[in-house]
C-alpha cells in the first residue's frame, strides 16, 4: 500500500518531551566565546565560561574539551532551568612551552525520540605556554653543582700532576 | 570615549581670602622720594651703583631735568626730557655701565643711565627737581662729613658692601619722617624699574599671605560592583542572551568643607551621562554615591572605562575612572517545535526554513549574542533497526539557496563549516531537503543533526 512506503522522520528539538508535542524554544549561549591562556610551564591556569539556557524548559547542558590533557573543564554536565546560567570551570594546563588553538564545546543534551537536533556553542581556546622562571632556590643548586664540578677538576688536575711528578723522581 | 579632564589643583579662593600684608605707620608725602640707594656695590662701583625713585603720587611726575646732586656734583646725573613717573612708579637711575656692571644681572635694567659717583662714606644724595629744589635726600655716614642738603634729619649709619640703604615701609606705603636714620635700613638690593607694577614696597619685600579657604572634592574611588569572574583581576561582566545585564557602580567622595558640599556626581559612560545618588554616608566628609545602567545582549563585548565626576557647590571637581569587561557572548536559539518528512522512496521533501520566530514548523535560528555567528554542522545517518539511510541524503541550507556553497550543503559525518555571518540580533532560516533513495526500506528512521555556533 502505498502508505506502506511512507518514511516518517521526525525532527525534534533536543528539549522537546518525547512524542509528538510541540516543543518550547530552545537555545544556548556561552561567554565568553573566546579565552586566552598564558601559563608557565608545568603550571595551570583557570577562568570561568557561563552557559546560559535561552529556552524556556529546564535543559540538560554538556561541555568538553577538544583535548583533555591542555584543557579540562568542571563541572562536565549541568541541569539549567529556563533563562538560567551556570558556570563552569576551565582550566589549562602547561605541559609544554609553545602555542595551541584548543575549543570547549557546549551542548544542549538531545533527549528527544527520532531525529533529533543538537544545538550547540564553540569557545575557542588558545594556549600559550612560557618558561617558567628560574627560582632562586634553582640558581643556588645550579651555581653549587658548577662549582662542584670546577673543584672536582682542580682536584683531579692536581692529584694527576702529583702522580706524573713522583714518577718522574721514580725514573 | 569621554575622558573629561575637570579643574584640577591651580586651586582657587573657593571662600575666604585674607591678605596679610606687613606694614606700619606713618603715609608718605606725595612728592617724590629717593626709595633705594645702592652706593656700595659688591662688584665694581663704576656700573654698578643706582638711585631709586618712587613716586606715590595718584599722578604721574615729569622729572624732566630733574638732577641728581651728590658729593662730586649738584647735577651728577640729569634725567632726559622723556622722564616722567608714573602714579606709584619706581624710576631706576644708575651709573653708566649698569646693564652690563651691575652686581646682579636678575635686576631690571635702569630707567636712566649716566656717570654718578657716590662716595662709600660720609656722603649722601639728593633728588632736585627743575627749578633746583630739593625733593628728597639720603645720607650715609657721619653728618659733619656730609655736604648741606645730601641728607636729612640725622644720615644712616651706613650699609655694608653690597647692601642697599632701602626705605621702610608700613601699611602698604613708605616711611617718611625726614630722618634718614629711622626711615632707611640696610638690605639686601631689590630693585623695581618703571615697569614693574610693585608699588609702594619699602625694604625690599613685602611678605604677602594668602590663604585660600575651603576644598576640592575628591573621588577616592570608584568600584564597577559587578563582576561575575572570581578567578580574574578585574570586573568581567557576561551579558545575559536576549536580556539586559544591569552594571552597578559605587563611587567614594569627600570634600573636606563637609559631605553636604557635593552637589552632584555624575557617571559618564558610553556617552551617556547618568547621576549617580547618594546611597550612604559615611562621614561628615565622605558618602558614598552609586549608579547602576544596563547593557543589552547585544551591546559589543570589550573593554569599556567609566568616569566619576564630582562637583561640588563652587564648581569645582574631581573625577576617577573605572574599567570593566564586557565579555564576548555566543548564542543561538531556534524556535522550531518539531519537523517531520513525509518522504516516499525516490521523491524529495523539503522544510523550508524562514526568519520568522512564530512559525514553529519552519526553523529560524537566531543570534542571541554580541559576536557573529557561523555554523558548524555535521549527522549521523539515520537508522531503522538494521537500515540506514546515509546523511549525505540530507541537505541544507541556511539562506534557502542549496546552490550557495558558502551557506548550503550536503550533510556528512563530518564537521562542516559554513560561512553565515548571522549578526547579533538577528536570524536566518535552516532550510532542509531530504532526498529519499529508491530503495529505502519502510520505517521510523532516527538519528541527530548537530547545530554548533562559533565565532566568526
Amino acid at each position: 500500500m502505498r502508505l506502506s512506503f511512507i518514511i516518517y522522520f521526525f525532527l525534534i528539538m533536543a528539549t522537546m518531551a518525547d512524542g509528538w508535542g510541540i516543543a518550547s524554544a530552545s537555545g544556548i549561549g556561552v561567554a565568553p566565546s573566546s579565552l586566552d591562556f598564558t601559563v608557565a610551564e608545568g603550571a595551570r591556569a583557570s577562568r570561568n565560561i557561563f552557559v546560559y539556557n535561552t529556552g524556556t524548559g529546564k535543559a540538560a547542558f554538556s561541555v568538553a574539551s577538544s583535548n583533555a590533557e591542555k584543557l579540562s573543564v568542571k563541572p562536565e554536565e549541568a541541569s539549567i532551568p529556563g533563562g538560567g546560567m551556570a558556570a563552569f570551570v576551565v582550566t589549562a594546563s602547561g605541559a609544554h612551552t609553545g602555542e595551541s588553538t584548543e575549543a570547549i564545546f557546549g551542548w544542549i543534551d538531545s533527549n528527544g525520540s527520532g531525529v533529533s537536533l543538537s544545538l550547540g556553542t564553540t569557545v575557542s581556546v588558545k594556549i600559550s605556554v612560557v618558561k617558567a622562571a628560574a627560582s632562586s632556590a634553582n640558581a643556588f643548586v645550579g651555581i653549587s653543582l658548577s662549582g662542584g664540578i670546577v673543584l672536582l677538576g682542580l682536584s683531579a688536575y692536581r692529584l694527576a700532576r702529583r702522580k706524573l711528578f713522583a714518577g718522574n723522581v721514580r725514573f | 570615549m569621554m575622558a573629561r579632564c575637570y579643574f584640577q589643583l591651580v586651586a582657587a579662593a573657593a571662600f575666604a581670602v585674607l591678605l596679610l600684608v606687613q606694614a606700619a605707620v606713618s603715609a608718605a608725602s606725595d612728592g617724590v622720594i629717593i626709595s633705594q640707594v645702592l652706593y656700595n656695590p659688591a662688584a665694581t662701583d663704576s656700573g654698578g651703583e643706582a638711585v631709586e625713585l618712587y613716586n606715590p603720587a595718584d599722578t604721574l611726575v615729569n622729572a624732566s631735568g630733574w638732577a641728581i646732586a651728590t658729593e662730586t656734583s649738584a647735577a651728577d646725573a640729569t634725567l632726559p626730557s622723556t622722564a616722567v613717573i608714573c602714579s606709584r612708579c619706581h624710576y631706576l637711575i644708575a651709573d653708566a655701565g649698569w646693564a652690563a656692571t651691575r652686581d646682579n644681572a636678575s635686576w631690571p635694567s635702569a630707567n636712566y643711565e649716566e656717570a654718578i659717583t657716590l662716595a662709600n662714606t660720609d656722603a649722601g644724595v639728593a633728588l632736585k627737581d627743575a627749578a633746583g629744589l630739593i625733593v628728597d635726600a639720603v645720607g650715609w655716614g657721619s653728618a659733619a662729613g656730609i655736604s648741606s642738603g645730601l641728607f636729612e634729619g640725622s644720615p644712616h649709619g651706613g650699609s655694608g658692601n653690597g647692601y642697599s640703604l632701602v626705605r621702610t615701609a608700613a601699611n602698604g606705603s613708605y616711611v617718611d619722617t625726614g630722618n634718614n636714620s629711622n626711615d632707611f635700613i640696610a638690605a639686601t638690593p631689590y630693585f623695581r624699574n618703571s615697569s614693574q607694577g610693585s608699588k609702594e614696597q619699602g625694604n625690599a619685600e613685602i611678605g604677602v599671605t594668602i590663604v585660600v579657604g575651603g576644598a576640592i572634592p575628591a573621588v577616592s574611588s570608584l568600584d564597577v560592583l559587578t563582576d561575575d569572574d572570581g578567578l580574574l583581576a578585574g570586573s568581567q561582566i557576561s551579558p545575559i542572551p536576549r536580556a539586559n545585564r544591569t552594571v552597578s557602580i559605587d563611587a567614594v567622595v569627600s570634600d573636606a568643607n563637609g559631605a553636604f558640599d557635593i552637589a552632584a556626581v555624575v557617571m559618564h559612560f558610553n556617552g551617556s551621562n547618568i547621576t549617580m545618588a547618594k546611597k550612604e554616608e559615611i562621614n561628615s566628609t565622605t558618602s558614598v554615591y552609586s549608579a547602576a545602567f544596563n547593557l543589552s545582549s547585544s551591546f559589543p563585548a570589550g573593554d569599556y572605562t567609566i568616569t566619576a565626576v564630582a562637583a561640588d557647590n563652587s564648581g569645582y571637581g574631581a573625577s576617577a575612572n573605572a574599567s570593566f569587561e564586557y565579555l564576548s557572548l555566543t548564542a543561538v536559539e531556534v524556535d522550531a517545535s518539531s519537523v517531520v518528512f513525509f518522504a516516499e522512496p525516490g521523491a524529495t521533501y523539503e522544510i523550508p526554513g524562514d526568519q520568522s520566530a512564530s512559525t514553529v514548523s519552519n526553523i529560524t535560528l537566531t543570534n542571541a549574542g554580541n559576536v557573529q555567528l557561523d555554523f558548524e554542522t555535521w549527522s549521523t545517518n539515520f537508522t531503522s533497526g538494521s537500515n540506514s539511510i546515509d546523511a549525505s541524503m540530507l541537505r541544507y541550507a541556511f539562506n534557502g539557496n542549496y546552490d550557495d556553497a558558502g551557506s548550503a550543503g550536503i550533510m556528512s559525518n563530518a564537521r562542516t563549516r559554513k560561512d553565515v555571518n548571522l549578526k547579533p540580533g538577528s536570524g536566518t532560516g535552516l532550510s532542509l531537503r531530504l532526498d529519499m533513495p529508491m530503495a529505502t526500506s519502510p520505517g521510523n528512521y532516527s538519528g541527530r543533526i548537530s547545530l554548533v555556533a562559533v565565532n566568526s
